[in-house]
């Protein structure tokens, strides 16, 4: 089972993913924007970052490429709401390895996390 | 010819029996193509058909690759090109279409034979490509304005051409094509296309895509669902597959390794030859597909026998232990079990081993058509039943068998257009191909409405060459017409031609016997004749009556078994110096194995205690003297090696309780035997 860091402004959403992920046996550790999660990565060490892009703070893309800097092997797979096409292929360029666009099924996030944690 | 890739033997059988899957069904809608003429295509499912094709030889292209089959690569590409310009509009469908692909296919056959046989490997015919290439240039000009805004074919190709001529590769380098499908569902399709580009440029020196990667960036492509790279990359195409089946959203994907590559890079493959070296001796490639829910079942089957086993060597240990009143039971109860799982096992196992005889009979519209374009003969060929399911190893069986006496129905069973219109029939000949299962057997039928056996030129025949002894001068036009599945028969080619009839027969006869099947024929003059097979459901036991022969136990399948009796209350007489049975109203022969085998002891006769077992045969009835019966048993065929496998009389060996072998004994072959004996005698 893998560790995994959930990055999301949204209570709501994190609720989910804990319940979700952990219903899986997956650890869930949380964070509440970009800076967050940065700190809990460093703390933390997850095997999977999966991170929303719009976030107060400091955004996703940022998140993203500040911790590609840190750590070149990082695991992180980006979320997004419909309409940010320009965002995700920004991401990807900085080194997401995967994204999903919400709304999404609760198996497309599961399906995620088994693939880049596999 | 083959590339540097180390396949395992699962690798290669897959490739191969994937393959043939492939070119069947290519096969199939080829003909059907042909049948068609200019008309294919309209109908509603003739698109999907296409498809289909495409698709097969877009597979077997890549998997080809894959193997480092240049060969069949470079005949299946130019095969998927042909279709996928005849499903874009830009070549017409029709008979040059058809008859190109067919041979293409038959090209591919042959090669992929050759593969599987360990053969050396040859190149496609160069006339072949060559008239393929011309008939699709052809299609080009027709319509050159297909090509949008977006990289080309062409442009592709030259692309192509410009990297595989440009002399600064390092060894190791080729030139790969990655084709991927994005699913449709696929969310953001541009952005996939994106990350399947982003994983080729990381796998290669130099990567083109088609889309563009920066057009994808820039968000300039909208809809999105292939997308072509190639690379200039010494990367495995494996490792190139796997990155890109990583990213979310992909239905399919095809690394091909180019052949078109500079001629320095080239020479390594041909050293690699020796990878071919290590397959050799492989055996059989030979494979069934299983359904995944039988796969569970005998796993979970497999278990249980393992559970009982150890539970019953444990009830052993605390036998031995002490003497408990309820182990018994327990130990009784286990093996119970174990029998239910047994037979379990043992009833998906043999349903594991049936495939519909469409696998087989597919063949045949093939063969049929080339024989009526050879022959100038006008008829129907229609197959029936082909869904019905039958053991693997009988559909090997039957064959060769089947195509011999398709050939014969159209050379000689069936008239020439003229023929038959004077003779009041329609000019168009009829055969057909059936099959069915009833009850205890599956039955293969091949009927024609020609002229059938003509009895009494065969009759003549059979008289000069000898065949018959005089005895048999009265015999019955069944029988008579049985001589043509006789050894003696089928070399007479001077027969042949007047019945028609009679090539091979012996050894299909043969064959067909030794798995506990038979073949018999009727004709009816003037109006045509009937083939008819008829194989065991099962090939794996058959239940049987042990008898002791000569102090050996010997195993009679219990469907050729009518009936035992003592035999001092059977009325044995003599006739002819022979033994004979009165039995229901005629005399049936009596032997004993000794007649024909010599070193089984022949027991003598104590108080009357002998049985007679009265064998059943397709073609009559015999008695076979035994020394005691042992009773019934589900017995497990075990088929014999060289050289003892073709015995007539014996069909295989089983394993008995004890562990001892015991022979099972083939009542048609006993009769043939005996009938042989006596025209000798003669």
């Amino acid at each position: 089972m893998a560790k995994i860091l959930v990055v999301d402004d949204a209570q709501f959403v994190r609720v989910r993913y804990r319940k979700l992920l952990g219903g899986e046996g997956h650890e869930v550790v949380e964070a509440g924007d970009g800076q967050e999660a940065l700190q809990m990565y460093e703390k933390e060490d997850p095997d999977l970052v999966l991170m929303d892009i719009t976030m107060p703070v400091m955004d996703g893309i940022e998140a993203l490429e500040k911790l590609r800097e840190r750590d070149s092997e990082a695991r992180i797979v980006m979320s997004s709401a419909m309409g940010q096409e320009r965002m995700v292929i920004k991401a990807i360029q900085s080194g997401a390895r995967d994204f999903i666009v919400k709304p999404f099924e609760p198996e497309t996030i599961l399906e995620a996390v088994d693939k880049h944690t596999g | 010819m083959t590339g540097d890739i180390d396949l395992t033997r699962e690798e290669r059988t897959a490739f191969v029996s994937e393959a043939r899957d492939q070119i069947d069904e290519a096969e199939e809608i080829l003909l059907e193509m042909e049948a068609a003429g200019g008309q294919f295509g309209r109908r509603s499912d003739d698109t999907e058909k296409l498809a289909t094709l495409f698709r097969a030889m877009h597979t077997i292209k890549g998997n080809a690759a894959t193997v480092g089959l240049s060969n069949i690569e470079c005949m299946a590409h130019v095969a998927e090109d042909m279709m996928e310009k005849v499903r874009a509009g830009e070549v017409a469908v029709g008979e040059e279409v058809a008859d190109l692909m067919l041979t293409a296919v038959d090209q591919l056959r042959d090669m992929i034979d050759d593969f599987a046989c360990e053969r050396p490997m040859t190149d496609p015919p160069g006339d072949l490509l060559q008239r393929m290439r011309a008939r699709l240039e052809r299609g080009d000009e027709a319509s050159q304005s297909a090509a949008g805004d977006e990289v080309g074919p062409a442009e592709f190709d030259n692309l192509l051409k410009e990297l595989s001529s440009s002399a600064d590769w390092a060894e190791e380098e080729r030139l790969i094509t990655v084709d991927v499908d994005l699913s449709e569902d696929a969310d953001l399709p541009a952005v996939r296309a994106l990350q399947c580009i982003m994983a080729c440029e990381e796998n290669a020196r130099t990567a083109a895509s088609r889309p563009r990667r920066d057009d994808l960036e820039a968000g300039r492509v909208g809809d999105v669902r292939k997308v072509q790279c190639l690379l200039v990359s010494d990367a495995e195409p494996q490792h190139v597959q796997q990155a890109i089946r990583q990213i979310t959203g992909i239905s399919d994907v095809q690394v091909t390794v180019r052949d078109d590559r500079p001629i320095a890079v080239q020479k390594q493959a041909e050293e690699d030859d020796g990878v071919e070296a290590r397959f050799r001796g492989n055996g059989s490639l030979q494979q069934i597909r299983v359904d995944v829910s039988v796969l569970d079942r005998l796993m979970n089957l497999s278990g249980e026998m393992v559970i009982n086993r150890n539970r019953l060597s444990s009830l052993v240990r605390e036998a031995r232990d002490a003497d408990s009143e309820g182990l018994l039971e327990q130990m009784q109860e286990t093996v119970e079990e174990m029998g239910r799982a047994t037979m379990d096992l043992q009833e998906d196992i043999m349903e594991m081993r049936l495939l519909p005889l469409d696998d087989l009979f597919r063949r045949f519209p093939r063969m049929m058509r080339n024989l009526r374009k050879s022959s100038g003969k006008a008829f129907r060929f229609t197959v029936d039943g082909g869904e019905t399911e039958i053991d693997r190893s009988l559909m090997e069986v039957i064959g060769d068998p089947l195509t011999h006496i398709l050939r014969n129905a159209v050379d000689h069973g069936i008239e020439s257009p003229e023929a038959r219109a004077s003779a009041g029939k329609d000019p168009e000949a009829e055969i057909r191909l059936s099959a069915h299962r009833n009850e205890s057997s599956i039955v293969v039928q091949v009927s024609d409405d020609g002229a059938g056996i003509d009895v009494d030129a065969l009759r003549d025949n059979v008289r000069d060459r000898g065949l018959l002894s005089q005895v048999d001068e009265t015999i019955s036009d069944e029988d008579l017409l049985d001589v043509i599945f006789s050894p003696g028969f089928s070399t007479s080619e001077k027969v042949t031609e007047i019945s028609g009839r009679g090539v091979g027969l012996d050894v299909a006869r043969r064959n067909i016997e030794s798995v506990n099947g038979n073949i018999s024929v009727q004709s009816w003059a003037g109006r045509g004749a009937e083939f008819r097979i008829s194989l065991p459901l099962t090939v794996t036991t058959v239940k049987s009556l042990l008898v002791r022969i000569g102090g050996q136990v010997y195993v009679v399948p219990l469907s050729s078994v009518r009936e035992t009796l003592s035999l001092h209350e059977a009325a044995i007489q003599r006739a002819g110096g022979k033994p004979v049975l009165h039995y229901r109203e005629s005399f049936i022969p009596v032997f004993h194995l000794h007649d024909f085998f010599p070193d089984i002891e022949e027991r003598r006769r104590r108080d009357g205690e002998e049985y007679l077992v009265v064998l059943q045969a397709d073609k009559g009835s015999l008695g076979m003297k035994v020394d005691a019966l042992l009773g019934e048993e589900d017995c497990v065929i075990k088929p014999l090696g060289r050289p003892v496998d073709d015995i007539p009389g014996i069909s295989a060996a089983t394993i008995l309780p004890d562990g001892r072998v015991a022979l099972i004994l083939d009542a048609a072959g006993l009769f043939n035997e005996m009938r042989s004996v006596e025209r000798s005698v003669k």
